[in-house]
């Protein structure tokens, strides 16, 4: 065998193991699951118990936020991979909208806005951020994010149980997303 | 630090013999954009045994070109690995010093 040809053949071997490791993202359900129920659960206390939303969603929200860090981690622990610049990428995205949908909240409480339009608007911005997640981090968010993104409006035309209907859309499209659609091929995760 | 090589003759010269085993490469190559990978990836991802990989790393971590960090995860031993400064200087020189061999061999 001619030097050049091992060399050529060394390197596919490498790229074909650092292909390996990129495409082995993380692919469990647990956290598609556990916001499935968040979301859920919340959208039929928005129909059914509409006084108790206000505090169902900053509690839920907060939990699933924290227990979706710790499951995060130790998936990727048990990968036995650790890469920093994505544990940060991947904070700082899903942080943002933790904090901005808090952001709403706030700006929404005073100036008085309606729960439903407020809920409305949360629904739009968790919508953007999984779009732009599917875009950019694990297009497995893309499909819920287009769900979620027109759920929204769609609310208003929706009958009997309008945010029920949307809830159970949206957790359908993220079981969906995280049970047929394969994560990038060379994922920046 | 080696200076970059000009020609065949000087890249073959440019090239790292701890380096030339493909595993080793592998395991440099898969350290360099991660802080750390277990002992388990790496024998998994470039399809070696426990003897063969526990070789390669020892002869990797004998010549500084990684670190190794051993804790207890859920009571079992996990050995993690991170490409150190030397061993990244070394690993960039000789993958400049291949890419200038297989160009002039005329493969893409």
């Amino acid at each position: 065998m001619q030097p050049t040809q091992k060399f050529e053949e060394d390197v596919a071997f490498v790229r074909e193991a650092v292909e390996k490791r990129d495409r082995r993202q993380y692919n469990s359900i647990a956290i598609v699951l556990l916001w499935a129920i968040i979301l859920t659960a919340g959208y039929i206390v928005n129909d059914f118990r509409p006084q108790v939303s206000h505090l169902y969603w900053p509690i839920a929200a907060s939990v699933g936020f924290l227990i979706s860090i710790w499951i995060g981690v130790r998936a990727k622990w048990a990968e036995g991979i650790a890469k920093r610049s994505d544990r940060t990428k991947h904070v700082l995205h899903w942080g943002s909208l933790f904090f901005t949908t808090y952001a709403v909240a706030f700006i929404a409480l005073r100036h008085g806005l309606d729960g439903w339009v407020m809920g409305q608007f949360m629904t739009l911005i968790v919508g953007v951020t999984w779009y732009l997640g599917g875009l950019y981090l694990d297009r497995r968010f893309l499909l819920p994010g287009v769900v979620s993104i027109v759920s929204a409006p769609a609310v208003d035309y929706l009958a009997p149980y309008p945010w029920t209907m949307a809830g159970l859309a949206i957790a359908a499209s993220l079981i969906i997303s995280a049970l047929w659609m394969k994560p990038h091929e060379k994922s920046t995760v | 630090m080696k200076k970059a090589p000009s020609n065949t003759s000087d890249s073959l010269a440019q090239l790292d013999k701890l380096l030339e085993h493909r595993s080793r490469l592998g395991a440099c190559v898969l350290l360099a954009d991660t802080d750390a990978m277990t002992f388990s990836s790496l024998k998994q991802l470039l399809k070696e045994t426990d003897g063969n990989m526990g070789a390669h790393m020892r002869k990797l971590e004998d010549m500084g070109y990684v670190d190794i960090d051993k804790r207890f995860e859920n009571r079992k031993p996990v050995t993690w690995y991170s490409l150190t400064k030397k061993g990244r200087r070394s690993l960039t020189t000789h993958l400049k010093a291949l890419q200038t061999v297989i160009q002039s061999a005329g493969i893409d």
